[in-house]
């Protein structure tokens, strides 16, 4: 039984692919078109897929889609026209289908299931526990925005949902547009800006937002224009804060971080809330979260630690492309009733990966002097410490890339987190990206009770805890003494699980800063190239890829100017209205 | 009405809008008007002064309001390598400014040679050495929108003459929503209404739309400078007639048309028969611009030129708004001419055409490589003539000398271009990747790449090394940008920037082959390392390797655009669909044992609810080897290729599919079906699509020595 799970048409289309109910494979396509979050039809995800599974077109037994475009539809009727649309696309809810079919080919059936659905499957099914409550909080589905469940086998029987326009991801996303940043990409950089805050805005949040009997909640939409605008909020936001909206890139003030905080506690609230009514109302002691809002790590501590249930799961791609994996599971239990087989996913490295000889007969073209550690990885692995040892920033290209929006030692940029000045130098040369955001550790998961407060595994980076290590690690503690670690496993990460080793034996420090290997506006690298690119337009030191290690120094100087210049995306002569016309078309006319 | 009520009339509106005949009905109401969004668009005001020009933006310099650009990428871009811009203050020198597009810009010679620069050169022999000066404000891709507002920003600078070189890109370039493939529902409407009117409605519509944008900014730029009393120049363009050719499959013809088309084309290319040609113009009503090629063809063969020529600009009018949607190579069309023309007399503009000025200069009737690069940009003779018309035009405007002069008369007296056999060497080698990438030509592409990598290397034998650095790329794998070769280039007097195709994914099998027979024939053996390093790159994987993926597309252009190339507003297709009865793969291997391919294919539907089957025939280098089973479903079929069949490094594998047999009328009818509910639509065949190509060494297959 082969079966395609697919999202996509919002934001970060993905596909995967369940063989006899066993993920084999799973990706975001925004890794191979290298256009961050994008949402068109996943072609090469969809491609890779089936490449990896070994299966053609004609072997797959369904595809199942993440979202039901007919109540989509109507919940967007509605809604109501957004301002400014005239193109009434959105008014064809038979698109998904047809871009499926004809964009893929693909000529089996299609199931399709609700978008909250989705999500609940994507961390039922995967999360190993025999019957969980599940909670989904997100932006919006078709029409639910937070859906309330219980998990047992096959079956998902929903509790209660809260409906548009209440929605807590919404909320979110509004103060994060109003706090400058970007709708969808902004919104955990709100979240690492609330520690540095005070709370002062408590009453005016409340205003914002009302918790309700069970699960509901409602927003004062005399605060919101969501619906409709072009914006997130109304002129009454600003007024109730006293600020303007803060204007992209412009300078974060006092008042920026005690809104951001102000939010986090108001959001950690209700959900702690809502989460203790979900226990009483399941009695169950295990707890899945899926959907948006559920990447919120600090919140999600917070449940795990002071609400009943004993334990979380919560799906890694927890986002609207993680819903591929429940549609696919979903469709597994319907069309076979049986739940997905393989037990809880114990790791994400379930996209492409590149051989040694292929890196090598790339880097040869490139000219570049790497040095071969093909066949003698421990001296790899010392090599590396050396550097990272040395205070160098160093690219991790290794394995099978991870699904999500979390680079967990397969497509990810190290350093020494004991370095003072490593947060900053992160931020500036390499990241590019705001300098009040924290960095993640990963640790050896046998080590990670001496360094974190945190008496379990934590295998995705998805829950914040308290430092307590003995060792200072100024890079990956937050401000408030918090961290956000991935507990390595070597029997999912040997490799990864090598390095911390080989570190912790030179340093004493079995923690490595773990940021995703990327810079600012880009999505995280999938093939050797891209890792090279990241490379030449960034600050990293060294770049281990696979069995080769290469230097800064092996670089050519040029490759600074080039590479942006060759990277910039290509857009069609359609593209005329929002686009002079294809400036980087190679269409020269 | 309540919430709940509303939500109830909204699930069920969307219930309707699933079916086909609830969004029938939406779109006749939104073809209709009727359902536009009441909040119209808030004007915008004009800038205010000082406002950038084109891309030199306004700012302070000593004291002084100066026009400043940014740096170019090392890769180069679409405008003029000046840095600042100033208003002109004296009298002296009389400032000439320049604009266009590509050709203006002088593609594939720019930064080195540039039409701006060779104008100045020009009026400054004559006129005098400080009494001219020509800001190049041309640029690659420019548009009548964006050329209006550059010629308005361009005042602040107070320039005395205005040159206009345009009407090249006047296609689909202008007019990119008349596509069946345009991304908007609305664009997709409006096609379909004027397919109402037959396969010729969109063209016309296409036209009347380019019409109206030209007219109102001819009329806007005659206001402006009538306003400032500039006089403004008009040059008429030329295209390549003899040496482009466009090939397009024609749009579904009435009943078996296309079928008949297609078997007629074949016999016509072999025989170069004018029976055979004439019945294919009858067949498509003369909409296709193959069908031109050939008639051109053939007239040329039989020392016809007059009627060669007529087909030529026949071809070239004929692929203006192709349905197919490959975005045909930018040649100034009859229409496009008649509307300079026409411009300038409705508002006194001078003008110059180039076609009679390098009909005379030639003595040729069909202008060909030696004035053109490629489609319509110029060799470095064709800027020096194109020049010295619009020099002529600018000198006798200035009113600088005693007596009006004549581009003939002037041309003896003018210095030839300021070109480096290098740049030459450089733009030459250029016209041979960039034809390579974008002529589909009837005839063989071959010989014209040979041409001009002969041509590059005539003029500097160092640009060798430039050759051997690219054949190094694009063997590669991994983008050229990251290449050793790129870095041995960039330090070269031979710099390939992004306009001669440096960007380029494909692996660009017709270049590799023109490039290895240039040199081995001028005794620089290559050929055996190059296959070395393709089958190093490029060769069979173990686990096999798929020919259907967009590098090992023998022709990239074959792909239907929009798919041809990746753009970050469309989406892709995850299958090859071949627009013509033969598509053709590179397959790269060592050719020491059999490969094994595993096609997985599917013929169009005929929606007649049967279930089609055909045979697809698989040929190597030319070579019939064998054929495999198709229906209208997927069908996996394997085919094992003796390795005597195979040379090592490339080799061309191609699948011959069955003939359509759909009635033409019929899909022309889905299509337009397609086109009223907002969906894309394919106004021509498909003969095969193809899910994946997977070329691998047979299983516990031993290595021939």
């Amino acid at each position: 039984m082969n079966i395609l799970g697919l999202s996509a048409f919002f934001h970060e289309s993905a596909c995967c692919l369940l063989r006899n109910g066993r993920l084999v494979a799973a990706a975001e396509e925004e890794r191979f078109s290298r256009v961050k979050h994008d949402p068109r039809l996943p072609v090469s995800a969809f491609r890779y897929c089936l490449r990896q599974g070994g299966i053609g077109i004609q072997d797959l037994d369904a595809v199942a889609y993440y979202e039901s475009p007919v109540d989509k539809l109507s919940r967007q009727l509605w809604a109501g026209p957004p301002e400014g649309g005239t193109d009434l696309a959105w008014l064809d809810p038979g698109t998904p289908e047809r871009a499926i079919r004809e964009g893929l080919g693909y000529e089996g059936p299609l199931l399709t299931f609700e978008h909250h659905l989705s999500h609940a499957a994507s961390a039922f099914f995967f999360s190993g526990f025999p019957e969980a409550a599940v909670l989904t909080v997100d932006g919006v589905g078709e029409w639910a925005t937070t859906t309330y469940g219980k998990a047992a086998g096959t079956s998902i029987e929903r509790i209660e949902e809260v409906e548009l326009p209440h929605s807590l991801g919404l909320l979110y996303s509004t103060l994060t547009s109003y706090l400058g940043f970007e709708v969808n990409d902004g919104e955990y950089k709100v979240m690492g800006l609330a520690p540095y805050g005070e709370p002062r805005f408590l009453d005016e949040m409340r205003k914002l937002v009302s918790t309700g009997d069970g699960g509901q909640y409602r927003l004062d939409l005399r605060y919101f224009d969501f619906l409709r605008g072009r914006r997130m909020y109304s002129d009454a936001l600003p007024r109730l804060f006293g600020e303007p909206p803060r204007p992209r890139e412009s300078e974060i003030t006092r008042f920026h971080q005690d809104v951001a905080r102000s939010l986090q506690e108001v959001l950690e609230e209700i959900l702690l809330e809502k989460a203790r009514w979900l226990h009483e109302r399941t009695g169950l002691p295990d707890l899945c979260m899926a959907g948006g809002v559920a990447l919120n790590v600090v919140a999600n501590g917070r449940i795990l630690r002071e609400s009943p249930f004993q334990r979380l799961f919560v799906q890694p791609a927890a986002g609207d492309s993680g819903g591929c994996l429940g549609a696919a599971a979903l469709a597994h239990a319907e069309l076979t009733r049986q739940p997905p087989a393989g037990g809880p996913l114990r790791h994400v490295y379930l996209g492409p990966g590149w051989s040694a000889d292929e890196i090598a007969g790339l880097l040869r073209a490139a000219g570049l002097p790497a040095l071969d550690f093909r066949g003698r990885e421990a001296e790899l692995l010392e090599a590396a410490v050396d550097r990272l040892a040395a205070g160098q920033v160093v690219g991790w290209f290794h394995g099978a890339m991870e699904l999500g929006p979390r680079a967990l030692g397969a497509r990810s940029l190290l350093a020494d987190p004991r370095d003072p000045g490593m947060r900053d130098r992160l931020n500036r040369l390499v990241k590019k990206r705001e300098a009040f955001r924290p960095f993640a550790p990963s640790v050896l998961a046998s080590h990670a009770a001496d360094h974190f407060e945190l008496d379990h595994p934590s295998p995705f980076m998805l829950e914040t805890c308290q430092v307590i290590s003995p060792l200072a690690l100024p890079a990956v503690t937050h401000v408030d003494g918090s961290a956000r670690p991935q507990t390595v496993d070597p029997r999912t990460a040997p490799r990864y699980a090598a390095l911390l080793e080989a570190f912790g034996r030179r340093t004493g420090c079995p923690v490595l800063v773990n940021t995703s290997f990327n810079v600012r506006g880009e999505p995280i690298v999938c093939s050797p190239a891209d890792a090279l690119f990241c490379m030449g337009q960034s600050g990293i030191d060294a770049l281990v890829l696979e069995d080769f290690l290469i230097d800064r120094a092996m670089l050519p100087e040029s490759w600074a100017g080039l590479l942006p210049a060759w990277r910039e995306p290509s857009r069609s002569g359609f593209a005329r209205g929002r686009n002079p016309v294809s400036e980087d078309l190679y269409t020269f006319v | 009405m309540t919430d709940d009520r509303k939500k109830d009339v909204c699930r069920d509106l969307a219930q309707r809008l699933a079916t086909p005949e609830g969004l029938r009905m939406a779109r006749s109401l939104q073809a209709a008007d009727l359902l536009r969004d009441s909040a119209a668009p808030a004007p915008r005001p004009l800038p205010r002064p000082p406002e950038p020009v084109g891309v030199w933006e306004p700012r302070t310099v000593d004291g002084e309001l100066t026009f400043v650009r940014p740096d170019p990428s090392p890769l180069g871009d679409h405008h003029a390598a000046v840095k600042e811009l100033r208003p002109k203050k004296s009298e002296l020198p009389l400032r000439v400014a320049f604009f266009g597009e590509s050709v203006a810009a002088g593609y594939l010679y720019a930064p080195h040679l540039t039409p701006a620069r060779v104008l100045e050169a020009q009026l400054r022999a004559v006129g005098g050495e400080g009494d001219f000066e020509v800001i190049d404000l041309a640029r690659t891709n420019e548009t009548l929108p964006t050329l209006t507002a550059t010629v308005r920003a361009s005042l602040q600078l107070n320039p005395d003459v205005i040159v206009l070189f345009v009407g090249n890109n006047w296609n689909l370039l202008e007019t990119p929503e008349v596509s069946p493939y345009a991304p908007s529902v609305a664009a997709r409407l409006r096609y379909a209404a004027a397919l109402q009117e037959g396969t010729a409605g969109p063209a016309r519509l296409a036209a009347e739309r380019l019409r109206r944008a030209a007219e109102t900014a001819f009329e806007t730029i005659a206001l402006m400078t009538r306003a400032v009393g500039i006089p403004v120049v008009l040059l008429i363009p030329e295209v390549n007639l003899a040496d482009w050719e466009t090939r397009q499959p024609p749009v579904w013809l009435p009943g078996n048309g296309t079928s008949r088309w297609h078997l007629l084309y074949r016999r016509a290319l072999q025989q170069e028969s004018l029976d055979d040609a004439r019945s294919l113009l009858e067949l498509d009503g003369g909409a296709c611009p193959a069908t031109w090629r050939l008639l051109s063809r053939i007239a040329r063969a039989r020392g016809d030129d007059e009627e060669a020529r007529r087909a030529a600009l026949a071809e070239v009018d004929a692929a203006v708004y192709p349905t197919l949607a490959f975005l045909s190579a930018p040649q100034a069309t009859t229409a496009a001419r008649e509307l300079l023309t026409d411009a300038a007399r409705r508002h006194g503009f001078a003008q110059a055409d180039l076609r009679e000025v390098f009909a005379a200069h030639t003595g040729s009737l069909l202008p060909d490589r030696r004035l053109f690069l490629d489609y319509c940009h110029l060799t470095s003779e064709g800027i020096h003539v194109a020049m010295a018309a619009a020099a002529a035009q600018v000198l006798n405007l200035s009113g600088m000398l005693d007596e009006d002069v004549d581009w003939r008369g002037l041309l003896p007296r003018l210095p030839p271009p300021a070109v480096s056999p290098e740049a030459e060497a450089t733009a030459r080698l250029g016209a041979a990747v960039h034809t390579a990438h974008r002529l589909l030509p009837v005839g063989p592409k071959g010989p014209i790449l040979e041409h001009w990598c002969e041509a590059a290397l005539d003029a500097s034998p160092g640009v060798e090394a430039a050759m051997l650095d690219l054949l190094d790329a694009r063997c590669a794998p991994c983008p050229a940008v990251l290449t050793a070769a790129q870095q041995r280039n960039l330090d070269s007097p031979y710099r390939l920037t992004l306009q001669h195709g440096w960007r380029w994914d494909f692996l660009d099998a017709d270049l590799i082959e023109a490039l290895c027979d240039v040199l081995e024939r001028r005794g620089r053996p290559v050929r055996e390392e190059i296959a070395r390093r393709l089958v190093e790159h490029h060769g069979l994987h173990p686990e096999g390797t798929d020919l259907a993926q967009p590098p090992y597309l023998w022709e990239p252009l074959e792909r239907f655009y929009p798919e041809v190339m990746r753009f970050e507003d469309l989406s892709e297709r995850a299958t090859f669909r071949s627009p013509w009865p033969e598509s053709s793969f590179c397959l790269v291997c060592d050719a020491t044992r059999d490969v094994e391919l595993e096609l997985t294919a599917r013929l169009p539907t005929t929606g007649t609810g049967g279930n089609r089957w055909g045979r697809v025939g698989v040929a190597v280098n030319g070579e019939d080897a064998g054929a495999v089973d198709a229906t209208e479903s997927w069908t996996r079929a394997l085919l094992r290729i003796d390795r005597n069949r195979l040379r090592p490094g490339l080799n061309k594998l191609t699948l011959r599919w069955p003939a359509p047999t759909a009635e033409g009328e019929a899909a022309l009818q889905f299509a337009r079906e397609r086109l009223e509910l907002g969906i894309s639509a394919d106004l021509h065949p498909v003969f095969g699509e193809v899910f994946s190509l997977i070329a691998r060494p047979p299983a516990g297959s031993q290595t021939s020595a």
